[in-house]
């Protein structure tokens, strides 16, 4: 036995040593990651600069959109070396989030290209790590050729100049360029929306209808109550047809509002619906409600009152920003009440988050890979009927070869106003406007019955609402909150050759490769090989499954972003309170005293870290005070 | 006492099954294709029955009845149908099936994974030869402040790793030790090397004087008092630190997640958190492969040190 | 991790007499001088500095390293808490306002503290019985072959990756269409089906709740080897006593691996005290701040919100806990060789 042990040992080290050796030139392809991270700097080379693509880019990976490995950057990373034999590039990897970032920037090692928020190159202006780009971009990009965009100035190049140019930080700089733009939506299941005999919804109102009727799964009381065959080719569809004229089965699809399935599409997802006990009719989770729901409802209840208390305008970020609130201007108007308990406002964003809620997955935490809800997965087993994605998903539904019904992209509907509640009185607002089984709590007293409602919210106490209007809602069109993907910023280790910026040899091959890289015949293989993201350069042809978010992206930006006003501390706690609220774990009431001081510390440490003057704002905030005198739902106890 | 303990075995194998439930998913859900997964978590691997039916087929003279179909999505449009007929190409497409998962895993986890046998097994001989050599000298001789620097040293056990994380984070950095293999390696070997001369001395001290005399008449030195007689006769303790050593530098994880962010520089408990927050993330073959394969390492050990752990940890040395 | 030194079985005696001896004045101690190797006394003598040195040289790297990762960072972390800085800005003193504003004014520290003592003393007790229960099944098999398999079988949890346990665990078993879930629908009871995680009620026990059945390999073995130390003439002691079965194993078997439980549970304590990777994996800090542990927090402000001294009071803090355990651990057990050699 000693020989058999001691040759199944050598086996195991010989065959160890087999698979941990590297693998050879050869052997490997030349866009594998281990290659393209450890890409040997030929001796002539000078100049070394280091690049992270983004994730989405970055050659080696393959990422689940896109159906080979990718290797867009290389090629370019390549053909530039070639045009300057003195550089050379290194790809980079990084990981997500703000602390490797700031780590790396504050020890001097990050990359020197680097893609990441501009949000949150924002926070850290102050500190010198990144370069403004301002310069370059209004110079001529100096390998485009005589007449085409970016001939006279580098920003010329791109599609979606006001996006672009509203990137521009708060002080005026511009610290990145804007290599493409991401949108959100919301990707449904057109065929069960066909089965239910809707039309994609255009009012908060309708929305939230359909989406408790999917809740009731009205499939599967279907199915309890007869007894279907499940036709899967076309000619046992044309046979199953018969039975649509009986008129018991015909009855009952009537009376649960659904259509006969008519072809094999629809019988399946028909069948696949019916046999879930529970169908989910809103995918999302709590990071994408704590980022975009947040946002979208916040500036459809607080548009109408922008002109009012947007303070300060920026000539520069105008055409774009109109009306944005920048983290000084919301540390300002926190001061002033707003955003706080006293802020009918800011309760109604949560009330409405609440009741919609009631629709999403079970699960809202967290990740996919960390024990939280797929929703990729999710959406693609019919498990849920909407989800909200991103162009990012649309490649990916493309290629899946399970995908088995028809879908398509909208995008979240506008919640109608209904500001004429506010003049009823509340007897007749109890009577009319509430269902009968919502009651306030405590009742309300006679003497208060006259009251108007307006009157009755200000100086006594919240009434309920009905889950699908909002008194303050603005009566405009959803915002748009994605806009600009990937983003390159400049660190300041691409000029740690000579530390100043005029005389970098190598920050001047940095921008050149920036320029070269955002040639359209470049540009194209990079962001058409993972079609995630809609390209921001002239002349590069955009991938018909994302004409979609084009129209999308025409709508106006959002007021804020809230996740990237504030430092990590009020993300995270803001993120995990919210989760908790939605949770049913403290009460409305309870998590606004959270909200309120968790946003009063995060607004006293912006002000210490960057020194914040009011005086400004004081002046313009007297100017406004006429406008505000007409408008409701202001905190209240504020100098108007 | 000869009769078959059932109660026993039943009991244990009702463990054993508990406890390796959700491993088996593990293990068979690194075999089955992504789209697969996500339809169906928990189902049996379909190549696997697949192959099993192809089997069945050829064997009972039915070989031309094989035929498997495989999709691939060449641009937006069309998605690409192909048949593998045949025996032969059919098991392959099975097999493809299969180790696609691992060939992408182990592309990814094939650095870290040399990273952490580099790591593992370097600090492991740093412990035991600076902990050896320590003990040795706090063992078996008395000089002024011996016992001082040894209490010294001792007290470094209660010192939790989390009061030092912080710090340690700013002084590597300070030292400019980040993104090396250095900053890896050290201060595993410096708080590992603790326990050893805890446990090793207590074991030195227990040698009797008279090996050492009769090899110091012969003229030996510190080196070969060392070498020639105490390290043989530790043997099993120094075994049982060394498996304790490796399995604490395997698994840690916060340690080279936070002091490295280069990824060539991450062992696999890291590298394993970085692939979740990556894109191949979504391609739940390639993660449970990858989990897999990470495994594999520390069951060879086991598979080989657990009698001598065992051993070691029964000599009357080690009752710790 | 503090392991009671007087256990050795020869040496034993050695160190008590040593020890004893430090204690007592120094007239009274005997010390050899010279390096006459006396019979009795195993250690050799160095009076003066010059010729121990080469001992010194011996031990300086020992001392070198830890020096760099230990004691300076320890004195680095007492230092930073009475500072508040953030990472490339200014370095303001505040005193102890950094322990102050965490014992007063903090959200998490009543939640902290409270989750890390629940963890930490469901963890003791289920790794103190379970394993050992287990160690002792396997220790009375008959057959060698079969007590190999099984060690080695319950030694797989510990094989993979801590990280891909902890994966496995979030996203298999407990997430939206996790193996609980899955069940729990095809039983029929879909509407106990929720997020384990995401509940702010479940997070908790969800997360007290990975491992299970809790039976982890390397404590088996450590109890294994325990048990296998017993002699035989005990147990055969034992049986003319007719204590059998669970008797015998309560009375006998368990006070005489004492010494490895003790060894568990200092290292279960101390794991416990510290340990958030678990929670950084898969909640990070969960629904609210229902799973919020110290370490957690600490990491947080220290890496994710920069602020450095007031992270490393929470450390402070958390080694004082320990440090008082520890110091309870050495005074109140003793181990089977303690009560054997008074």
């Amino acid at each position: 036995m000693p020989i058999f042990t001691y040759t199944f040992r050598v086996l195991l080290l010989i065959g160890a040593a087999y698979l941990l050796w590297p693998p050879q030139e050869e052997d490997v392809a030349d866009n594998s990651l281990e290659r393209v991270l450890n890409r040997p700097v030929p001796a002539q080379a000078k100049i070394v600069f280091e690049f992270f693509p983004g994730n989405d880019y970055m050659p080696g990976l393959l990422p689940p959109t896109a159906t080979e490995k990718l290797r867009g950057f290389l090629d370019v990373a390549e053909a530039f070396e070639a045009r300057f034999p003195d550089t050379a590039i290194r790809f980079r990897q990084a990981s997500a989030g703000r602390e490797w970032v700031v780590t790396q920037l504050a020890g001097g090692t990050a990359p020197d290209i680097l893609s990441t928020n501009v949000e949150d190159v924002w926070q850290d202006v102050h500190k010198g790590w990144y370069l403004p780009l301002d310069e370059y971009l209004e110079a001529p990009n100096s390998f485009v050729a005589e007449g085409a965009p970016g001939a006279e100035q580098w920003w010329d190049q791109f599609i979606y100049q006001a996006i672009s140019r509203g990137k521009a930080a708060p002080d005026g700089k511009m610290y990145n360029l804007t290599y493409n733009m991401v949108e959100t939506g919301i990707l449904y299941n057109k065929t069960a929306l066909d089965l239910l005999r809707v039309d994609y919804p255009e009012t908060w109102a309708e929305m939230m209808t359909m989406l408790e009727r999917i809740q009731a799964n009205p499939f599967a009381q279907l199915m309890a109550e007869l007894n279907l065959p499940f036709p899967r080719t076309p000619e046992e569809v044309v046979e199953a047809a018969h039975l649509a004229t009986n008129p018991n089965i015909a009855g009952t699809f009537n009376r649960q509002g659904i259509k006969y399935p008519e072809t094999v599409r629809e019988w399946h997802t028909f069948h696949t619906l019916a046999q879930r006990s529970s169908v989910v009719p809103m995918l999302t989770n709590a990071g994408s409600i704590a980022d975009w729901g947040t946002d979208l409802l916040f500036d459809q209840l607080y548009y109408n009152i922008l002109p009012g208390i947007d303070l300060k305008q920026d000539p520069k970020r105008e055409p774009y920003l109109e009306g944005y609130l920048d983290w000084d201007e919301i540390c300002f108007l926190n001061q002033k009440g707003f955003f706080t308990k006293r802020d009918p406002r800011y309760w109604e964003l949560y009330r409405l988050l609440k009741e919609w809620r009631r629709t999403w997955n079970k699960s809202l935490s967290g990740d996919a890979r960390r024990g939280g809800t797929d929703l990729y997965k999710e959406f693609i087993n019919q498990r849920g009927i909407m989800m909200w994605g991103g162009s990012w998903h649309v490649n990916r539904l493309i290629n899946d070869p399970d995908m088995d019904f028809d879908w398509d992209v909208g995008y979240l509907p506008r919640i109608e106003p209904s500001a004429e509640w506010l003049k009823m009185t509340v007897q007749d607002f109890l009577d009319t406007v509430l269902p009968p089984n919502q009651r306030p709590d405590p009742p309300v007293s006679s003497l208060d019955m006259a009251r108007t409602v307006d009157q009755y919210l200000r100086y006594v106490g919240p009434l309920p609402m009905p889950r699908d209007k909002s008194l303050y809602a603005s009566d405009v069109d959803m915002c748009v909150i994605g806009g600009a993907a990937i983003q390159y910023t400049v660190t300041n280790s691409a000029f740690n050759d000579t530390g100043d910026p005029k005389t970098s040899k190598k920050l001047e091959r940095v921008i050149q490769f920036l320029q070269f890289a955002t040639l359209p015949e470049y540009s194209d293989p990079v962001v058409n090989e993972n079609p995630v993201h809609i390209p921001n350069i002239h002349g590069v042809p955009i991938t018909r499954v994302l004409e979609p978010f084009t129209r999308i992206l025409e709508r106006r930006y959002t007021t804020t972003k809230w996740m990237f006003t504030f430092d990590n501390r009020y993300n995270r706690v803001y993120e995990r309170m919210l989760l908790l609220y939605l949770e049913d774990g403290i009460t409305l009431d309870e998590f606004m005293d959270w909200q309120t001081d968790n946003l009063a510390a995060a607004a006293q440490t912006i002000i210490q870290r960057k020194k914040l003057n009011f005086d400004g704002f004081e002046k313009r905030w007297k100017e406004l005070a006429p406008l505000r005198a007409e408008m409701t739902g202001i905190p209240e106890f504020v100098d108007r | 006492m000869r009769r078959t303990p059932y109660l026993q075995h039943s009991l244990l194998l009702i463990g054993v099954v508990l406890t390796l439930v959700p491993f088996y998913f593990v293990i068979s859900n690194a075999v089955r294709s992504n789209n697969e997964i996500f339809r169906s978590p928990f189902g049996f691997p379909q190549a696997l029955t697949n192959m099993v039916s192809f089997t069945t087929l050829s064997l009972t003279g039915r070989a031309s009845e094989i035929s498997y179909v495989v999709r691939i999505s060449v641009d937006d449009e069309i998605v690409f149908e192909t048949r593998r007929d045949g025996y032969k190409a059919a098991m392959r497409a099975q097999w493809k099936i299969m180790t696609n998962g691992y060939i992408y895993a182990w592309e990814v986890l094939r650095g870290y994974m040399l990273n952490s046998l580099l790591v593992s097994l370097t600090s492991a001989v740093g412990v035991l030869l600076l902990g050896s050599i320590s003990a040795y000298v706090f063992a078996r001789y008395r000089f002024p402040g011996s016992n001082i620097l040894f209490y010294v040293i001792i007290s470094v056990m209660m010192i939790p790793g989390i009061l030092t994380l912080v710090p340690s984070v700013q002084l590597v950095t300070a030292l400019d030790l980040r993104n090396s293999y250095t900053v890896l390696i050290l201060p595993y070997i410096a708080t590992g090397q603790v326990f050893a001369i805890f446990v090793l001395r207590s074991f030195f001290r227990g040698l009797s004087e008279d090996l050492f005399d009769a090899a110091r008449i012969d003229g030996a030195g510190h080196f070969h008092l060392y070498r020639h007689v105490v390290l043989p006769l530790s043997l099993p303790s120094l075994s049982v630190i060394a498996v304790m050593n490796i399995l604490a530098t395997w698994n840690g994880f916060m340690w080279p997640f936070i002091v490295n962010s280069d990824q060539k520089y991450h062992v696999i408990a890291s590298g394993l958190f970085n692939m979740t927050t990556g894109p191949i993330a979504d391609n739940y073959s390639a993660m449970f492969s990858a989990y897999v394969l990470a495994s594999i390492p520390l069951l060879l050990l086991f598979v080989y040190a657990t009698r001598p752990f065992i051993q070691g940890l029964s000599t009357g040395a080690f009752k710790a | 991790m503090l392991i009671d030194r007087f256990v050795d079985g020869k040496a034993h005696n050695y160190t008590r007499q040593s020890l004893s001896q430090i204690t007592k004045p120094r007239s009274a101690r005997i010390v050899s001088r010279g390096r006459t190797p006396s019979p009795n006394h195993p250690m050799q003598t160095y009076p003066t500095l010059r010729s121990s040195l080469s001992l010194y040289l011996l031990v300086l790297p020992t001392l070198f390293l830890l020096a760099i990762f230990s004691f300076v960072p320890v004195m680095m972390a007492f230092y930073n808490s009475f500072y508040e800085y953030e990472v490339g800005g200014e370095r303001t003193w505040v005193g102890f306002q950094n322990y102050i504003d965490y014992l007063t004014a903090d959200p998490t520290a009543m939640v902290s503290f409270v989750n890390m003592a629940l963890l930490t003393l469901m963890a003791i007790v289920i790794r103190l019985t379970i394993p050992l229960v287990v160690a002792k099944l396997i220790h009375t098999l008959p057959n060698e072959r079969h007590r190999y398999l099984y060690r080695l079988a319950f030694l797989i949890p510990t094989v993979v990756p801590v990280v891909a346990v902890q994966l496995i665990w979030g996203s298999l078993i407990l997430g939206e269409t996790g193996l609980i879930n899955t069940l729990l629908e095809n039983l029929g009871y879909e509407d106990l089906a929720h997020g384990w995680l995401s509940d702010p009620n479940t997070a908790l026990i969800a997360l007290a709740c990975i491992g299970f059945p809790w039976i982890t390999g390397f404590e088996v073995l450590i109890y294994y080897a325990g048990l296998s130390n017993i002699p035989e003439s005990v147990h055969e002691a034992a049986q003319l006593d007719s204590a059998t079965g669970i008797k015998k194993f309560l009375l006998i078997d368990v006070p005489l691996v004492l010494s490895q439980i003790k060894l568990i549970f200092m290292l279960v304590l101390i794991n416990g005290i510290q340990g958030f990777e678990l929670i950084f994996i898969l909640t990070q800090g969960g629904p609210g701040f229902e799973t919020y542990v110290p370490g957690l927090w600490m990491y947080e402000n220290a890496f994710s919100f920069q602020k450095m001294g007031y992270a490393s009071s929470i450390g402070v803090i958390l080694f004082v806990v320990i440090f008082m355990l520890t110091l309870l651990n050495m005074k109140y057990f003793k181990s089977a060789e303690d009560m054997q050699g008074q």
